[in-house]
């Protein structure tokens, strides 16, 4: 005999997941009261949107499912960015939300919200649970969604009688969360890939997430060895290509490299490997690579022919198409197209020199990752720190850069990096805000305190926020409407508050960079320290991204500097 | 390969004006498939003429859930056409996702 709530965790250590993320409340109380004893250890964060991008974190990290569990009401409300998010950025994610009495579904009770009906656009699947005897199955089912085919969010939503009920049911066991891999049945059209090559003068690659959530790292990077081709990343395909390949262009789309984007739009043949094709990669879509056929690679069908049609659209596991592809290859001839590639790749270096010098940002960040040890993740939040950090960040770490790149959501740092740290307790882990995100989910610093978690806490303070000011700036005539937060608190004594030591880095604009000549001590302390610490970096306030494809725009219209 | 196997209606005239169609999706009758169904169109902004779910005659999928059909119509241009058809096949629990009609007239709606 056992509870629903006990059916619950059974489940999640079934699925192999040992940490959750949540926060308590009325309808999960028979929950958390079977907590004890699960085997499962429960992170309690500070509001239910910490919980959920923690959850996230641990996701995207370790490559499993994430667990995040919220009250009914309010609490399941607060997970809803979470959801979108993981959808956008295909992480697989479990939220278990406690809903109100059976009986009293539908009467608009206290802490009632419709939860199922509210995240069904965001969801892969979800149920609401009205049996107890179906939890395990409902479990068995949410977790194989999760994180089957292109991963995303799943919720199952729990009424709270049903966790106290009583059952005969079995709990699950780990075997009953062993999930069969579809294999990949179409016939690979070696045949058209090799014809579109031969014929292709200017190819390039662009490597997405999908490469990293297929784990086929190895294989792209096989794949371009051989091929030798211009090769691009999207922001979360980063780490994906050595950054001394010499086919390496760094990243794509609106705050892409030069390099990328001009090769981009001259490409005749581009192999687009696990990317969405979204705007902030594309530009506008009419005008992206005007000239070349594409061949998609995607796990999704749904997401080919969304933005431009595939000339050839290869649906399917990267982990196996790629490999299949590779063996083929061994046995093709291709045309040599180191011209193209130097061509393409040169500017590259020369750019990334020139930008290290005009922005006091990006030195600050060359210096900081060259602290990070081999095993590290660099979580950045969202806006300008976050394109900033991104066309830094220049490893072969494949997973080491996390960030909400497809909903852009303000606020997902510093619960996500908690989540990283935890599936990572050795990794160094550096978590990169604004001023204006770090307030978004800045009481998860007493989740950092109480786990005792060594993350590295850069918060880049400009007192704007500066990507929506960047915009105004650049578009609007310099009307900072509602972006100024010069009423920033004491971010130095608000961390210490937390018990997070913490101090500031100024600028002096008499030196180079306008970084302090003195800085090494502060950024050595910082980084090597094995215990939490804050380093508020005092950003000229106007400072910008560049390049920057204008938002509509095709990338071949990137703005490299002001005008 | 995906090109094939994407549902087109009929050869139209523009292919950016949209066009009245009629889509016939197979589901297992499962909690919130319907509604996962209706939302891919109305997260486009999309109107629907006609909506009608019922029972496949003799329909019961593995799974435990019996097979439902939805027909919708519906004004949509091509592009639009192509997503949501894709988008159709990728929730879970869809069965089939047929080939969109094209209807020639208002009254089509209704027959």
């Amino acid at each position: 005999m056992a509870k629903g709530a006990d059916l619950v965790w059974a489940s999640v250590r079934a699925a192999g997941v040992d940490t959750v993320f949540g926060y308590p409340g009325g309808a999960v109380i028979p929950l958390y009261d079977a907590l004890e004893g699960s085997g499962v250890r429960h992170i309690l964060t500070r509001h239910e949107q910490g919980a959920v991008f923690a959850a996230e974190g641990w996701a995207r990290a370790s490559g499993r499912a994430g667990v995040a569990i919220a009250t009914s009401g309010p609490g399941a409300t607060n997970l809803v960015t979470g959801i979108a998010d993981a959808k956008m950025d295909s992480v697989p994610l479990v939220c278990i939300t406690g809903q109100v009495r059976s009986n009293l579904i539908g009467t608009d009770a206290f802490q009632e919200i419709d939860v199922f009906g509210m995240t069904l656009p965001l969801t892969k699947w979800s149920c609401l649970v009205r049996r107890v005897e179906e939890i395990p199955s409902v479990m068995r089912r949410a977790f194989e969604i999760a994180q089957s085919g292109r991963p995303g969010p799943v919720l199952v939503d729990i009424p709270v009688d049903l966790l106290k009920a009583i059952t005969t049911a079995e709990p699950p066991t780990p075997d009953q969360f062993v999930f069969p891999h579809s294999s990949a049945s179409v016939a690979f059209p070696a045949v058209a890939l090799a014809a579109l090559l031969r014929e292709a003068k200017k190819p390039v690659a662009l490597i997405g997430a999908g490469v990293k959530l297929a784990g086929a790292e190895v294989a792209a990077r096989r794949l371009l060895d051989k091929l030798q081709i211009p090769a691009g990343m999207t922001v979360h395909g980063l780490g994906a290509i050595p950054p001394d390949a010499a086919y390496n262009l760094g990243m794509v789309g609106m705050h892409g490299t030069r390099a990328a984007n001009t090769a981009l739009h001259e490409t005749d043949l581009l192999l687009v490997l696990g990317a969405r094709l979204d705007d902030r990669v594309t530009g506008d879509p009419e005008r992206f690579a005007p000239a070349a056929r594409i061949v998609h690679f995607e796990i999704d069908a749904a997401q080919l022919d969304r933005v431009r049609p595939a000339h050839l659209a290869i649906v399917g596991d990267l982990a196996e198409l790629l490999p299949r592809w590779l063996q083929v290859l061994d046995h093709t001839d291709l045309p040599d197209w180191s011209e193209w590639r130097v061509l393409a790749c040169g500017p590259e270096r020369a750019e990334m020199e020139a930008s290290a010098k005009a922005v006091p940002a990006l030195q600050l960040l060359d210096e900081l990752y060259a602290l990070l040890p081999p095993e590290h993740h660099v979580v950045a939040d969202v806006g300008q720190h976050q394109m900033w950090a991104a066309q830094r960040y220049r490893t072969a770490h494949s997973r080491g850069f996390i960030n909400s790149g497809g909903l852009g959501s303000m606020g997902f740092a510093l619960p996500a990096a908690i989540g990283v740290q935890l599936a990572h307790p050795a990794s160094r882990v550096l978590c990169i805000s604004g001023d204006g995100g770090f307030q978004m989910n800045i009481q998860e610093l007493a989740t950092v305190r109480r786990c005792g978690l060594p993350l590295k806490l850069l918060v880049v303070d400009n007192k704007y926020l500066g990507m929506v000011r960047q915009w105004q700036q650049l578009f609007y005539d310099h009307n900072y409407a509602e972006t100024d937060l010069s009423d920033n608190p004491d971010f130095v004594t608000l961390a210490r508050a937390y018990g997070i030591a913490s101090e500031r880095l100024g600028l002096d604009p008499s030196a180079p960079h306008g970084l302090p000549r003195q800085r090494g001590d502060v950024l050595k302390r910082f980084m090597e320290s094995d215990e939490a610490r804050l380093l508020v970096f005092e950003c000229p306030p106007e400072a910008n991204v560049f390049p920057m494809v204008p938002s509509g725009a095709a990338l071949s219209e990137m703005l490299l500097q002001e005008k | 390969m995906i090109p094939s196997a994407v549902p087109q209606p009929a050869p139209s005239r523009d292919p950016r004006q949209p066009r009245l169609c009629r889509f016939e999706i197979h589901y297992r009758n499962s909690q919130g498939t319907l509604m996962r169904l209706l939302t891919t169109v109305s997260r486009r902004g999309l109107d629907f003429e006609q909506v009608r779910a019922e029972p496949l005659a003799g329909g019961s999928a593995s799974g435990g859930a019996d097979l439902y059909r939805l027909v919708i119509a519906l004004r949509a241009h091509s592009k639009h056409i192509a997503q949501m058809c894709r988008d159709w096949r990728s929730i879970v629990d869809i069965v089939e996702v047929r080939q969109p009609v094209e209807l020639e007239s208002e009254t089509s709606v209704s027959n």
